[in-house]
Formats: C-alpha cells, sequence, structure tokens
C-alpha cells in the first residue's frame, strides 16, 4: 500500500513538471523568416485528417509584396494570403491534412521564395495489422 | 458439466477448421492480400492515470482516501497471426473488464468471429475487490468469488462509423461454475477535429449459475445482516460515452462516463449496495 501511494505521488509530480516544461518551451521569440505555431499536428491514428489551429508569422528584412502559400504533399501549391507593400504580417491558419505540409513566402513580383516552414503531421497510434480492417481505425 | 465439454468440443472443432482453413489460404493467397495482416507482428504499450469516480457496486467497497480515486493501469496489446491479447479500445469501462485474449477464425472488412476469453463480471473477497486489501467488515465471512475469464465466440461487424459484437462465453477452464453469459454492445464514433467522440450502449446476460457465484449469499456466509439470497439469471445495460484526443505523439487524453443498471436478482443481493452503477473517469495514457 506505502509503494502504490508513493508511486502514485510521484507519478503526479512528473506529470505536473514535464507539463510546466512543454508550457516553457512554447515561448519562443519570433525571428526573420516564416514561422507557424504550432509547426506540429498530431492525430489520433495513422492516416487520419489532422486540424490544428496555426498562428503565421512572418517578417523579412525589405518592404515588398509578398504571397503566403501551402504546399500539400502530391497537391499543388495552393495561395493562402498576400500582402501589399509590407515588412511582416500574421494570420490564424486553420490547418487540415494527413500529411506533411510546407508553408512557403513568395515575393509576387518575381514568385521567388523567400522563406519557408515544414508543418509535420505525426500520430499517437500507428496502423497496425489489427487495426487495419477498419475504416475509422 | 455436460455443456461445458459440449462448449469446449465445439470450440476446438471451430479452432480446427479455422487453422486448416488458414493454412490453405496461406499457400494460395498469401502474396496476394495483405488485407487480413495475419502474417503480422504489433504490439500496443501503455500506462493510463486516469482520475475515477465509482458509485459502490460491492457493499463495502467504498474509495476513502483520495488517491484511491486515482487508478494507474499497463495496458498491452499483442497481436500475432490472428492471436491477440488486448484491451477493447471501444469501450471505457474498468480495464480488468476490458482484456480480451483470443484467436481470429475468420476475419474481413465487414466482420470478425473470434475465440474469446475475457472476464464478464469482476471477483471480490472479504478484503474488497483485491485480494491484497484490508479486510471488509461487511464482507467478512464470504467465500472469495474469483476473477474467472469466461471462453466463448464473439462477432463482431463493423460499420462505416461503428462497430458492434455479440459474445456467448461459458466458464471453461475452472469448476468453480457452470455459468454462461451473452454479451453485446453497439458502439458509435463521431470524429470531430482531433477529437474522437464515442457513444455506445450494451446489455449482458448472466446464467443462473453465473449469477448465483457472484450475487448468492450461501448459508455458510449468511450472517444477522446478510442473509441467505439466491440470485438466478440476470442481467446488466450499460450506456457509455467518452471522448478521446490526442496531446502529443505520446500521450493521449481521455475522459468519459459509463452507467450501468443491474437487473432486480443482482442489485437485491445482500452484497450488492445499488442497481444503477456511475463510473466516471478522466486521465491521460502514455503511449509507448
Amino acid at each position: 500500500m506505502f509503494f502504490e501511494q508513493w508511486f502514485k505521488w510521484t507519478l503526479l509530480l512528473w506529470l505536473f513538471f514535464s507539463t510546466f516544461q512543454v508550457a516553457a518551451q512554447s515561448n519562443k521569440v519570433i525571428q526573420l523568416g516564416l514561422h507557424a505555431q504550432p509547426n506540429k499536428c498530431v492525430a489520433l491514428n495513422q492516416g487520419r485528417e489532422c486540424f490544428a489551429k496555426m498562428l503565421v508569422n512572418w517578417r523579412l528584412e525589405q518592404i515588398n509584396d509578398y504571397c503566403l502559400s501551402i504546399k500539400y504533399l502530391n497537391r499543388q501549391v495552393v495561395t493562402i494570403k498576400c500582402w501589399q507593400q509590407s515588412i511582416m504580417g500574421q494570420l490564424e491558419y486553420e490547418f487540415q491534412s494527413s500529411s506533411d505540409a510546407q508553408l512557403l513566402l513568395t515575393r509576387s513580383s518575381d514568385n521567388k521564395m523567400l522563406a519557408s516552414a515544414t508543418i509535420q503531421v505525426s500520430w499517437l497510434y500507428k496502423v497496425s495489422a489489427r487495426k487495419r480492417r477498419w475504416r475509422l481505425f | 458439466m455436460k455443456s461445458r465439454y459440449l462448449a469446449s468440443i465445439i470450440l476446438f472443432l471451430c479452432l480446427c477448421c479455422t487453422l486448416t482453413s488458414k493454412a490453405q489460404e496461406t499457400d494460395q493467397a498469401d502474396s496476394v492480400s495483405s488485407s487480413r495482416g495475419g502474417n503480422e507482428f504489433s504490439w500496443d504499450i501503455s500506462i493510463t492515470i486516469d482520475m475515477v469516480y465509482e458509485s459502490t457496486f460491492i457493499i463495502g467497497t467504498e474509495k476513502k482516501v483520495a488517491l484511491d480515486f486515482l487508478e494507474l493501469d499497463l495496458l498491452i496489446d499483442v497481436y500475432y497471426r490472428g492471436f491477440f491479447f488486448q484491451s477493447n479500445k471501444h469501450r471505457y469501462n474498468r480495464y480488468d473488464e476490458r482484456v480480451e485474449i483470443g484467436y481470429e477464425l475468420a476475419v474481413n472488412e465487414n466482420y470478425e468471429i473470434d475465440l474469446i476469453s475475457k472476464i464478464y463480471l469482476t471477483g471480490f473477497s472479504a478484503s474488497g475487490l483485491f485480494d491484497n486489501g484490508e479486510p471488509i467488515e461487511e464482507l467478512a465471512g464470504i467465500n472469495p468469488r474469483e476473477y474467472l475469464s469466461s471462453q466463448g465466440i464473439r462477432y463482431r461487424r463493423y460499420l462505416p462509423n461503428a462497430v458492434y459484437w455479440v459474445d456467448v462465453a461459458t466458464n471453461l477452464f475452472s469448476n468453480v461454475h457452470d455459468g454462461w453469459v451473452i454479451d453485446g454492445f453497439y458502439s458509435y464514433i463521431l470524429q470531430r477535429r482531433n477529437w474522437d467522440i464515442n457513444l455506445g450502449a450494451g446489455a449482458s446476460f448472466f446464467s443462473n449459475e453465473m449469477n448465483n457465484y457472484y450475487f448468492s449469499v450461501q448459508p455458510e456466509e449468511a450472517t444477522s445482516s446478510r442473509p441467505v439470497y439466491q440470485a438466478g439469471a440476470g442481467y446488466r445495460l450499460q450506456v457509455e460515452a467518452f471522448v478521446q484526443h490526442p496531446l502529443s505523439e505520446a500521450w493521449l487524453f481521455t475522459g468519459g462516463v459509463t452507467l450501468s443498471h443491474y437487473s432486480n436478482s443482482i442489485s437485491d443481493s445482500p452484497l450488492v449496495v445499488r442497481d444503477n452503477i456511475i463510473r466516471a473517469q478522466v486521465g491521460v495514457r502514455y503511449v509507448f
């Protein structure tokens, strides 16, 4: 009984401190370039669509016209938003994909890519031999 | 006893027939289709930490201190060539009632027929739900009700966003009782963004012998406050709702509630506190 109680308290403390550590790591200062926060989307099962509301920030050194677009695996590039005569921008983006995607920041005048950020899609449960047979799992 | 031997023979014959047919299929189509995954090995190991509230079912087993509401469990799922040891992921009741050992007799995209062994009713003794607990005054002098697995056949049907199954099982490997159970459950899954919302309902029918083993009071167990009682056959109805949400690649959030209603033959037992049981739990799972 003593060991069980001790183990439960230890586990609770470990959970508390690991959560605190993750929260501390997430407070990063936005630098020059293109950044998405969060930049990882975790689905419950492998192959499932993953959903995430992301805050996308960008900042460059010169004022110009820029466009933000996204490229999903095996799909065409889709423009999300363009800015005129800007040096920085920010938007909330509703991400939805079952595979990794890349955010691209391009200069409108010559379509040159100036910055990119990868959004990684991962999962908790991989498809196993036993789960594969059911459409949902 | 006759029913047990008959059930054993039927199960054995089913197993033999299926093993033979599976061997033939392997020869013919091993390289053609791997959708069954019959030749694959897979496993999941996870640790769950749950805060659990459960209304008392067996007399004297109330949770007393705060940490009693914290439950830790190690879940191991292993699958190899049709054999499986798993915790039923479509249920959210007690973990010991979710553990299933079995073998796939037939399986395809739409349905599955398994040999199955699992605990349908949990045991208890004079020291409560677990043998290592402290003696409980209200249960003093009772014969222990063992944690017994029943063995039988499961038919499981897969639908686009749902699954249901029916188990017919009896107690094959012990001489404790000859009881049998029919257990059915339907589970519907709603996906909302990265959340899975599982809604389920089920019914279990326990035979006379099975109920008597767990819920009757034998003359040698009777006291002034615990009269002799003969339970007879009975049933349990359950409705369940739970959610799952991945917090990271390793952590899963879970939460849900199970409501159980027991028939009068069970709830009238001097060993049982009430007919309606609520179990609510919230927790996290670490998946290795």
